[in-house]
């Protein structure tokens, strides 16, 4: 009886022994998959957060769609370009979102990526230091157990219009202004914003000196941030005196031992200063000649922080009132 | 022949119930930021003993929607004479304990298992699950969080509240939670420890009135007896306010 149905119906059961023999090698083939499987190698993230933290973006990707130089530290961590390489290599966004903290949240696949903003940041070695201009000092201060992370540069107008929620189109080089045209109280707004403090006046010295070795109570201190030999560079390379161009917020010019730039010429700049509050500005600009005694480290004015440019003479006496000073940057440090 | 095709099916669904499993586990843990293990037991070899009981095995912190914290307990029956193995995992709050969820079979699990081993080194997790090996790499660049979750914890936290504690002796009271501060975070000092210090969320600075002491370090200060005193050198407060000690914490008054 079962020998003429099968006869009958040979197809029919046939199809029915193979299917199942089917179904199984197909699930032991996408099984053998999941064997060398890895998560790390299956989508683009990792390749998203090496072009964003790095910045290394095919040229033909920016063409017609961003103005950011390759060679620019402004191109780490910017949404910009990251945006423009995902659409040209195909890489499918299903939306995406620019925080006014700089971080970037995107959403692919179901999967969500949260891009932070910490590209242009500097943990301060862990040590003993000296705030002020002199050797010794009774500023005597150490981070031994805190992280501080410093920006390395100055603030830009970009990230203020970012902070501000403004769909300002800036280009590239309005972006890379250094932002001057805040009062005090809305740099300290913005520092909080981005999650950290306007940078301490202390921190700022502890990150220029040049690291020296000596007793702790007399903490040696060197003028210049290139060297412990207390000898000016008279180029605009080193740092940005009167006649030099004008500088970008995001130039590696002033460059420390510590990976932070501007500590010397560039633009006055101002900080918070626990230890002596009125002592919050550092002079060494770009407005002042290369010969001017306020370019050295760690010496001090008083900006009282409205729109004008408004200081009082501190340490090293009056600076010469004729001089025309325009702008002052700021810049925030972290825990 | 009937017996013939009722294996093939079974072979079939039961190979198609494990690709869900580990399928499901990889696009749940490409948010995985850290994995605690159970101290008790062993990695590397498989999992045999005690005989038919559920063990926790280890913990892994994953990113939830908007990056709060969840966490995954992750379970295994041991396997016994009569029954397979079995793992198993609970999706659970940060602050809850995974041994509550010991006997909760309803999540995420695979049966069948014979043998089940694991190993964890600084770059992946790695899951032997019989024949099987699947992997999952530990983040690697702290810039960059991944979340494949839709829950979302109700964690939240604001000004003033402390996201991040030691104790005299440098134990860690509270896990750092700083990312989730409404705005900025500040170091305070608020035990005798000597290699850190407890963080509190603030849109403030330190040093002015009423304002947690600044920091002036153990270090630069030298200083060997206990902090909390009035004018204790491990603060400074800017000119015309001094150190006092309230509430265990430095502050400016």
């Amino acid at each position: 009886m079962l020998s003429l149905i099968i006869s009958k119906y040979k197809g029919i059961v046939a199809g029915l022994i193979l299917l199942p023999i089917v179904f199984y090698f197909i699930y032991q083939s996408l099984d053998k998959e999941v064997r060398v499987k890895d998560s790390s190698k299956l989508d683009p993230i990792e390749q998203i957060s090496e072009y964003w933290r790095f910045g290394k973006y095919e040229k033909k990707a920016l063409d017609q769609c961003s103005d950011i130089p390759l060679s620019s530290d402004f191109i780490k961590c910017h949404p910009e370009p990251l945006l423009c390489q995902l659409k040209y290599s195909g890489v499918k966004i299903n939306s995406y979102e620019l925080r006014n903290n700089g971080d970037l949240y995107l959403t692919l696949n179901q999967t969500r990526i949260l891009l932070k903003n910490r590209c242009h940041r500097v943990a301060l070695p862990e040590n003993i230091y000296s705030a002020g201009p002199r050797d010794y000092s009774e500023q005597i201060w150490d981070n031994l157990g805190q992280d501080i992370f410093i920006d390395r540069f100055y603030v830009n107008n970009f990230e203020v219009v970012r902070w501000r929620n403004q769909s300002l189109k800036l280009s590239y080089k309005e972006s890379i202004k250094p932002a001057t045209g805040l009062s005090l109280e809305e740099r300290h707004e913005y520092c909080f914003a981005q999650g950290g403090h306007l940078l301490q006046s202390h921190v700022m010295d502890a990150a220029s000196f040049f690291p020296q070795t000596g007793p702790i109570a007399l903490i040696k201190k060197s003028i210049y941030p290139w060297s412990k030999a207390n000898k000016l560079k008279k180029d605009c390379e080193s740092f940005r005196f009167a006649g030099c161009s004008q500088v970008s917020a995001m130039e590696r010019v002033g460059t420390s031992w510590s990976g932070v730039f501007h500590v010397i010429g560039s633009l006055p700049e101002v900080f918070e200063n626990p230890f002596m509050p009125e002592a919050n500005l550092k002079v060494s600009s770009q407005f002042l000649p290369v010969e001017n005694p306020w370019h050295q480290l760690g010496l001090r004015a008083s900006w009282l922080g409205r729109s004008e440019f408004d200081f009082k003479e501190k340490y090293l006496g009056k600076l010469d009132q004729k001089q025309e000073v325009k702008g002052v940057a700021f810049r925030c440090m972290y825990y | 022949m009937y017996v013939l095709l009722s294996l093939l099916l079974f072979i079939s669904v039961g190979s198609a119930q494990a690709l869900e499993f580990e399928e499901t586990l990889i696009h749940r843990w490409k948010s995985l930021v850290s994995v605690k293990l159970n101290p008790r037991i062993k990695q590397g070899s498989p999992l045999e003993e005690p005989v038919g009981t559920s063990l926790k095995v280890f913990e892994v912190k994953l990113n939830a929607k908007n990056f709060r914290p969840l966490k995954d307990c992750v379970f295994y029956q041991v396997p016994s004479s009569d029954q397979t193995g079995t793992l198993y995992l609970h999706q659970a709050k940060m602050q809850e304990s995974c041994e509550d969820y010991l006997l909760d079979f309803e999540q995420l699990k695979k049966e069948g298992l014979y043998n089940f081993a694991f190993e964890l080194t600084s770059k992946k997790l790695k899951l032997f699950l019989d024949s099987k090996v699947v992997s999952f790499s530990l983040p690697k660049d702290p810039m960059v969080l991944v979340s494949t979750l839709s829950d979302e914890s109700q964690y939240k936290l604001k000004n003033r509240d402390i996201c991040y504690q030691v104790d005299d002796q440098c134990e860690v009271l509270k896990k750092n939670d700083c990312d989730f501060c409404p705005k900025s975070v500040l170091n305070i000092i608020d035990s005798n420890c000597k290699t850190d210090f407890s963080k509190i969320c603030a849109d403030f600075g330190c040093g002015g009135m009423n304002q947690p002491a600044c920091i002036r370090g153990w270090s630069a200060t030298s200083f060997k007896l206990d902090y909390c005193i009035p004018d204790s050198p491990i603060g400074f407060c800017k000119p015309g306010l001094r150190v006092f000690c309230e509430s265990a914490r430095l502050i400016c008054k």
